[in-house]
C-alpha cells in the first residue's frame, strides 16, 4: 500500500489520533506534574488534588490503551471468524452468521455490563486467568465487539472472491487456503485496518457508558469513565470546565478515527 | 410460504437462547445480601433469596417464567416486579422508542440530502465532523443538558426530549449509510437518463432514486433500533423515567436474576419483532425481496 | 411524523405524569414498607416510616425521651434481673381508616413478626428471643417456633396496657422505640387471618388506603422501577403537625429520585433536595442551604487478619499518620474532622481529656513505629464505595493514600458498587481480602450504645477483631458495653462506654475515626417543619404548607 492511495482525509485523521496519542502520552505518563502546574482548568471538585487537564490526558493515554487492544483484539477475532467460516463451506458461514446476528442484536451496553458483573465476581474470587480490571473491560469489549467486523469481513470477503481473477484463479486450480493468503488478504489489508479504526471509539464510548451505571472499575481512571462519573457537574455552575474538556478529547478522538476509517474504507472501495 | 416460515423460525430461536444464557450467566454472580445493615444477615434469609431465583434446582431456570405467568412478584421487595407491571414499562419504553426510531429516519434522510448538498461546498468538511461529534457525545451529555427543562413538566416532554436524544447518534448514522447508498445511486445511468429526459432533480430524487435508497435504510434498521434500546437506558435515568430501560438496569445493578432474565428475554423478543417488521416492509417496498420469495 | 409526535402530544394522560403535591427528592427509594418484616438496607426506609408511623415513644430536639403512643410507663426489675416497662397507651389513637383503634395487641403481632422478619437480630434485648432466634436458626418446626414467640417479652396485658420484659436492663431501650421502627405496631385486626405472603403483599402493594398508618401521613402509592412514594395526610392521625395561623397539612407529597435534583429545585419544580454533590457544594451557596450536623461517625476499619495488619502497633501507627484536618480541608464548606468514635454532640460522649488520650496525628510516632516493620512493602488495597455521597469519599481515601505514603505505607484504592460484599469476601486462605476500608457509621437514636452495635461480634465490622488474641480483647469489650448497657447512673455508664471505645480505638486499634459528617440540604420556605434529623433521617412528620394553596401549586 503505498502512499499515494491513502486519501488526504485518512492522513487528517490519523494525524489527529497519533497527535492525540503523543500529546496524551506526553502530558499523561512523562510530565505530568507539569501538566498539573500549568492546568488553566483548575482541580476537579470530586478529585480536589488533582487538576482537570491531569485526569483528562492521564485518562485519554489509558482509554487510548483500552480502545487500540479491544479494537486490535475484536478485529483480529472478527477476521478469524470470517475467514474461517468463508473457508468452512457454505452450510457452517450459515450457522456462523445466524450466531453473529444473534451476538450484533443485543446492545454492546447491555452485554458488557453483563460481562463486566460476571468479570468482576471472577476476579474477586480470583479466577480471572491473571486479568485486571484493565484486562477485563478489554476482553469484555472484545467479546461483545467482534461481531460487526467478522459480518463486515464476511460480506468482503464474498465480494471479493465474485471478482474475475479469484475465480480464474480458481480454475487454475488454487486451493481456498492459498487464495486467501495470495489473493485477498492483500486486497483486504486496508479494509481491516479502517474497520479495525471504527472500533477504536467505539470500544472507548461503551466503556463510558458502562462507567455512568457505575459498574467499570478502570483505576487509574480513564477518559471513559471520569467522563462518565463526571457528567453530572454539568448541571452546576462552574461545572462545564470539568466536563467540557473530556468531551471534547473524545469528540477529537471519534472524529480522527473516523476520518481515517471512513477515508480507507472508502479507497478500498474504489480500489 | 415454507422459507418465510423458516426465517420466522430462525429469528424466533433467538428467543430462548437468550432466556437461558442470561439466567446461567446471571446465575453465575455471587449474590449480594449484605449491605448498610449494623448487624449480620441470617443465614435463613440468604437460603431464601436463593428459592426465590431456584438457583441450585434442576430447571430452575423455569422458576422466574413460573412466579410470572402466576402474577407473583419477580425478585425481592424493593425491586421485584409483576407481569402487568413489566407490561406498561414496556410499553413506555417501546412508545419512546418508535417516536425516536421516526425522528431517527427523519435524521438519516436529512443528514444525507444535506451532505449530498454539502458534497461539492466547502461545507463537505461537516459531512464527516458532524457524524463524529454525534457519536463522540455519550446520550447522557445531550440528556442532562435538556433535563432540567423537561422533568417532572409532564405532557410527554421528557418522553419526547428522550426520544429526541436518543435518536441523534442513530439517525445520523443511519444517514451515512443512506448518504453512501445515494452516492452510488446518484451515481448511476438511470439518473443521467432522467435528468437528460428533462425532469427536475428534486423529482428525479424522490421519485426515483429514493426508492432504490430505501433498502439500505431497510438494512439498518435492526441495529438502529438495537442502539434506540441501549440509548433509552441512560436516558431513562437522566429524566427519571420509570420504563424499562431503568428497571433494566436497576435490576442488573441489584443482580436481581429474575428481573434480567425475563427481562432480557422480552428485550430478544422485541429485536425479533423488528427484524420482522422490517422483513415485511421490506416484501412491501422492495421488488427484489419480492421476486426472490415467489 | 408530525402525525405521530401530535398524537403522542394530544394524548394527555397516557404519558409518564408528574405527581402532584409537595416533591421531595430522597437520595435512595424504599426497600420495603413493611416495618416490622423489614430489609437489610433499612436505613432508606426511614423517611417513609416515621412519616406514616410512631413509636410507642418520641425523641425531643435534645434528644429527651418523651412519650409518643405511650402516655406513661413504669420501669422495674424481677428478681431474676429482668427489666419489666409496662407501657400505658393513648386511648385516642385510630389507624388511618378512622375506626380501628390502636391495641395493645397491634404490638404483639408487630413485634412478632419482626422477630422473625430480615433485622431480627434488632430484638434481641428482648427476653426469650434468644430462643427464637436459635430455632429459627435451626430451622425449628412452625409450632415449636410459636411456643417460643409466646413466651417472649411481649404481652397486651389489657387493650392499652403492654408489658415489655428484657432479658437485661437496658438503659438505651426507650430511646431506640422512638427511632427503630421493627418497635412500632402493626394493624393487627386487619392482618388477623393473612398468610405471611398475603401480608407482606398487603405492606408492599399499597392500595385503598392501605396500609394503614397512625403518622400524619400514609402511603398511597409506592412505584417501585419508577422510584417514586406518594403520602398523602392522613386527617384521623393523632399526631397532626403542629399548626400555626395560615398553615396547613400537605395534602400530597410525592418522595422521588432523581439524576438533577438540584437543578430541579432551581427551577421549582422540587420543594426540597438534598446538596451532596462536591461542586454544588464548592460554587456559589444558596441562601436557602441548611446544614445539618449528623450523629455519625466517617472512619478507616482495618483488616486485623492479614500481615502486617495483624499487628495493634502497626494499626496504630496508621491512626497516628493520619492527619485529619489536613484530610478534610477545602472539601466541604465546614468540617468535623475527628479521632473519636462517639461524636462530641452525643449525650454520654467522652470528655475532652479522655478523647486526648485516643490515637491522633503524630507523624514521628507513626514513623517510629512503622520502621522495620516486616511485610509493610505490600500495598495495602483500601476499599470505598462508589457512587454518589454526601461523604467526599473519592478524596477522602486519595488524600489518604497520599498521608500514608509519606509514612512509607503504600495504598492502592479500589472504589466499589459492590462495596459491602467486597468488604464481607474472604480468601481461600480464611481471612477476608481487603486491608483497609471506608465506611459511615449513623446513629439511630441518641446513645452511645448504637456507636459500638456494629463492632459487636456478630456485628458487620468485617475486621475479624474478634479473632485476635484468642477473643480476649472482644469478650472484655461486650462485657464492658454490656455493663454500660445496664448501669442506670449516668456517670458511670459514661465512663464504661469510654473505656470500650479506647478498646476499639487504641488498645485493638480496629478502626481510625476521621471525621463526622454533615448533611446539607435546600428546602422552600413555604414547607415548615422539615428536616434532616441527626440521624441522617429525613423527618417529615412535622411538615407543613404556608400560604394559600395557589402559592404553593
Amino acid at each position: 500500500m503505498s502512499a499515494r492511495r491513502i486519501p488526504t482525509r485518512a492522513w487528517v485523521g490519523l494525524v489527529l489520533l497519533v497527535g492525540l496519542g503523543l500529546a496524551s502520552w506526553l502530558a499523561g505518563r512523562v510530565f505530568p506534574e507539569a501538566l498539573a502546574r500549568t492546568c488553566p482548568l483548575g482541580t476537579d471538585p470530586t478529585h480536589p488534588d488533582r487538576t482537570v487537564c491531569e485526569l483528562a490526558f492521564g485518562g485519554l493515554w489509558v482509554s487510548l490503551a483500552i480502545g487500540l487492544t479491544a479494537g486490535a483484539l475484536s478485529t483480529v477475532l472478527g477476521l478469524g471468524v470470517a475467514m474461517s467460516a468463508r473457508a468452512a463451506g457454505a452450510r457452517v458461514e450459515h450457522w456462523v452468521l445466524r450466531a453473529v446476528d444473534a451476538v450484533f442484536a443485543l446492545p454492546d451496553v447491555l452485554v458488557v455490563m453483563v460481562l463486566q458483573l460476571a468479570g468482576q465476581s471472577m476476579l474477586d474470587a480470583g479466577h480471572a486467568g491473571g486479568l485486571g480490571p484493565f484486562g477485563l473491560m478489554v476482553v469484555s469489549l472484545a467479546l461483545v465487539g467482534w461481531a460487526g467486523p467478522a459480518r463486515m469481513f464476511r460480506n468482503r470477503l464474498a465480494t471479493l472472491e465474485g471478482q474475475e481473477f479469484i475465480a480464474a484463479s480458481r480454475a487454475l486450480g488454487a486451493g481456498r487456503w492459498h487464495l486467501l493468503r495470495v489473493h485477498l488478504w492483500p486486497s483486504l489489508r486496508p479494509f481491516v485496518l479502517a474497520v479495525f479504526l471504527s472500533r477504536l471509539p467505539t470500544a472507548i464510548l461503551t466503556e463510558s457508558t458502562v462507567s455512568f451505571f457505575g459498574i467499570a472499575r478502570m483505576e487509574p481512571m480513564s477518559l471513559g469513565r471520569y467522563l462518565g462519573t463526571s457528567y453530572a457537574a454539568l448541571i452546576y455552575e462552574g461545572g462545564a470546565r470539568v466536563v467540557l474538556p473530556a468531551w471534547g478529547l473524545l469528540v477529537l478522538l471519534v472524529l480522527g478515527a473516523s476520518l481515517s476509517s471512513r477515508a480507507l474504507g472508502a479507497g478500498t472501495r474504489r480500489a | 410460504m415454507p422459507p418465510a416460515l423458516l426465517r420466522l423460525g430462525r429469528q424466533l430461536v433467538l428467543v430462548p437462547i437468550v432466556a437461558i444464557a442470561s439466567y446461567f450467566l446471571m446465575a453465575a454472580l455471587p449474590l449480594t445480601t449484605a449491605d448498610d445493615a449494623k448487624r449480620q444477615v441470617a443465614p435463613e434469609v440468604l437460603a431464601s433469596y436463593q428459592r426465590d431465583l431456584g438457583l441450585g434446582q434442576p430447571l430452575g431456570f423455569l422458576r422466574p417464567w413460573e412466579k410470572l405467568f402466576r402474577g407473583e412478584r419477580l425478585g425481592t421487595s424493593a425491586q421485584g416486579i409483576t407481569g402487568d407491571e413489566l407490561l406498561w414499562k414496556l410499553s413506555g419504553s417501546v412508545g419512546v422508542g418508535l417516536v425516536a426510531l421516526v425522528l431517527a429516519l427523519g435524521w438519516a434522510l436529512a443528514f444525507a440530502l444535506l451532505r449530498a448538498r454539502w458534497r461539492r461546498s466547502r461545507l463537505s468538511v461537516l459531512g464527516d465532523a458532524l457524524p463524529a461529534a454525534a457519536f463522540g457525545t455519550p446520550v447522557f451529555i445531550p440528556a442532562l443538558l435538556l433535563a432540567p427543562a423537561v422533568v417532572e413538566r409532564g405532557h410527554l416532554l421528557p418522553e419526547l426530549t428522550a426520544a429526541f436524544v436518543i435518536s441523534v447518534w442513530p439517525g445520523i448514522f443511519l444517514g451515512t449509510l443512506v448518504a453512501d447508498a445515494l452516492d452510488t445511486e446518484l451515481a448511476r445511468d438511470y439518473v443521467r437518463t432522467a435528468l437528460g429526459k428533462g425532469l427536475s432533480p428534486r423529482s428525479v430524487l424522490w421519485r426515483h432514486v429514493l426508492p432504490n435508497v430505501l433498502p439500505a435504510l431497510l438494512d439498518a434498521v435492526g441495529p438502529v433500533a438495537t442502539a434506540l434500546l441501549a440509548g433509552s437506558f441512560a436516558a431513562e435515568r437522566v429524566f427519571g423515567l420509570p420504563y424499562f430501560g431503568q428497571l433494566y438496569v436497576l435490576a442488573v445493578l441489584q443482580k436481581q436474576v429474575a428481573v434480567v432474565v425475563v427481562a432480557t428475554t422480552v428485550f430478544a423478543s422485541l429485536l425479533v419483532l423488528v427484524g420482522l417488521a422490517v422483513e415485511f416492509v421490506r416484501l412491501l417496498v422492495d421488488p427484489r425481496a419480492r421476486e426472490a420469495r415467489s | 411524523m408530525l402525525v405521530l409526535v401530535l398524537v403522542a402530544g394530544g394524548c394527555g394522560r397516557c404519558g409518564f405524569q408528574p405527581d402532584p403535591g409537595v416533591k421531595v427528592v430522597v437520595p435512595s427509594m424504599p426497600t420495603t414498607l413493611d416495618w416490622s418484616y423489614s430489609d437489610p438496607t433499612s436505613w432508606a426506609n426511614y423517611p417513609v416510616m416515621l412519616a406514616t408511623q410512631r413509636g410507642l415513644t418520641t425523641l425531643a430536639p435534645d434528644h429527651s425521651v418523651q412519650p409518643g403512643l405511650a402516655e406513661r410507663w413504669e420501669r422495674s426489675r424481677t428478681a431474676t434481673g429482668q427489666e419489666v416497662y409496662t407501657f400505658h397507651l393513648r386511648q385516642d389513637v385510630r389507624w388511618s381508616d378512622g375506626v380501628t383503634p390502636l391495641t395493645a395487641q397491634d404490638f404483639v403481632i408487630g413485634w412478632h413478626r419482626a422477630l422473625q422478619g430480615r433485622e431480627r437480630g434488632e430484638l434481641a434485648d428482648l427476653a426469650g428471643a434468644d430462643e427464637v432466634l436459635d430455632l429459627q436458626e435451626k430451622g425449628a418446626p412452625p409450632a415449636q417456633l410459636e411456643a417460643a414467640l409466646a413466651r417472649t417479652g411481649v404481652e397486651a396485658l389489657d387493650p392499652h396496657t403492654l408489658r415489655v420484659t428484657l432479658a437485661r436492663p437496658r438503659n438505651y431501650f426507650l430511646a431506640r422505640l422512638a427511632n427503630v421502627y421493627l418497635f412500632f405496631p402493626a394493624p393487627s385486626a386487619v392482618l388477623a387471618g393473612k398468610t405471611e405472603e398475603q401480608v407482606r403483599d398487603y405492606f408492599d402493594r399499597p392500595r385503598d388506603g392501605h396500609p394503614l398508618a397512625l403518622g400524619p401521613y400514609r402511603v398511597e402509592n409506592w412505584d417501585r422501577a419508577g422510584e417514586r412514594v406518594r403520602l398523602v395526610h392522613n386527617p384521623r392521625s393523632a399526631f397532626q403537625p403542629p399548626l400555626a395561623p395560615g398553615e396547613r397539612p400537605a395534602p400530597v407529597l410525592t418522595l422521588m429520585k432523581s439524576e438533577i435534583g438540584p437543578a430541579l429545585y432551581e427551577r421549582g419544580r422540587v420543594d426540597f433536595v438534598f446538596v451532596d454533590s462536591a461542586v454544588a457544594l464548592q460554587g456559589r451557596r444558596p441562601d436557602d442551604l441548611q446544614r445539618e450536623p449528623l450523629l455519625s461517625t466517617y472512619f478507616l476499619a482495618i483488616n486485623t487478619e492479614r500481615p502486617p495488619l495483624d499487628r495493634p502497633e502497626v494499626r496504630r501507627a496508621l491512626s497516628h499518620a493520619i492527619d485529619r484536618e489536613a484530610l478534610m480541608k477545602g472539601l466541604l464548606p465546614a468540617a468535623r474532622p475527628s479521632h473519636v468514635l462517639l461524636p462530641p454532640e452525643l449525650p454520654g460522649a467522652a470528655p475532652p481529656e479522655e478523647a486526648a488520650r485516643l490515637p491522633h496525628f503524630d507523624p514521628e510516632r507513626a514513623r517510629a513505629d512503622l520502621a522495620g516493620v516486616p511485610g509493610l512493602d505490600r500495598p495495602l488495597r483500601l476499599v470505598y464505595r462508589s457512587g454518589d455521597s454526601f461523604v467526599p469519599e473519592v478524596a477522602i481515601a486519595e488524600r489518604l493514600a497520599a498521608q500514608l505514603a509519606a509514612v512509607g505505607v503504600k495504598v492502592t484504592l479500589d472504589a466499589r458498587s459492590d462495596f459491602s460484599a467486597e468488604v464481607a469476601r474472604r480468601t481461600a486462605e480464611g481471612p477476608r481480602a481487603y486491608d483497609l476500608y471506608l465506611r459511615r457509621l449513623g446513629a439511630d437514636y441518641a446513645h452511645p450504645n448504637t456507636f459500638f452495635t456494629l463492632f459487636e461480634r456478630n456485628g458487620l465490622h468485617q475486621t475479624g477483631w474478634e479473632t485476635q488474641r484468642g477473643g480476649e480483647p472482644m469478650a472484655r469489650f461486650e462485657r464492658l458495653l454490656d455493663e454500660a448497657d445496664a448501669e442506670p447512673d449516668e456517670a458511670r455508664s459514661r465512663a464504661l462506654y469510654g473505656q470500650a471505645q479506647a478498646v476499639l480505638l487504641d488498645e485493638m486499634a480496629v478502626i481510625a475515626p476521621l471525621y463526622h459528617p454533615d448533611r446539607y440540604f435546600r428546602t422552600r420556605a413555604s414547607l415548615r417543619g422539615v428536616d434532616v434529623d441527626p440521624f441522617n433521617f429525613l423527618s417529615l412528620r412535622e411538615l407543613r404548607l404556608s400560604g394559600t394553596p395557589t402559592e404553593v401549586r
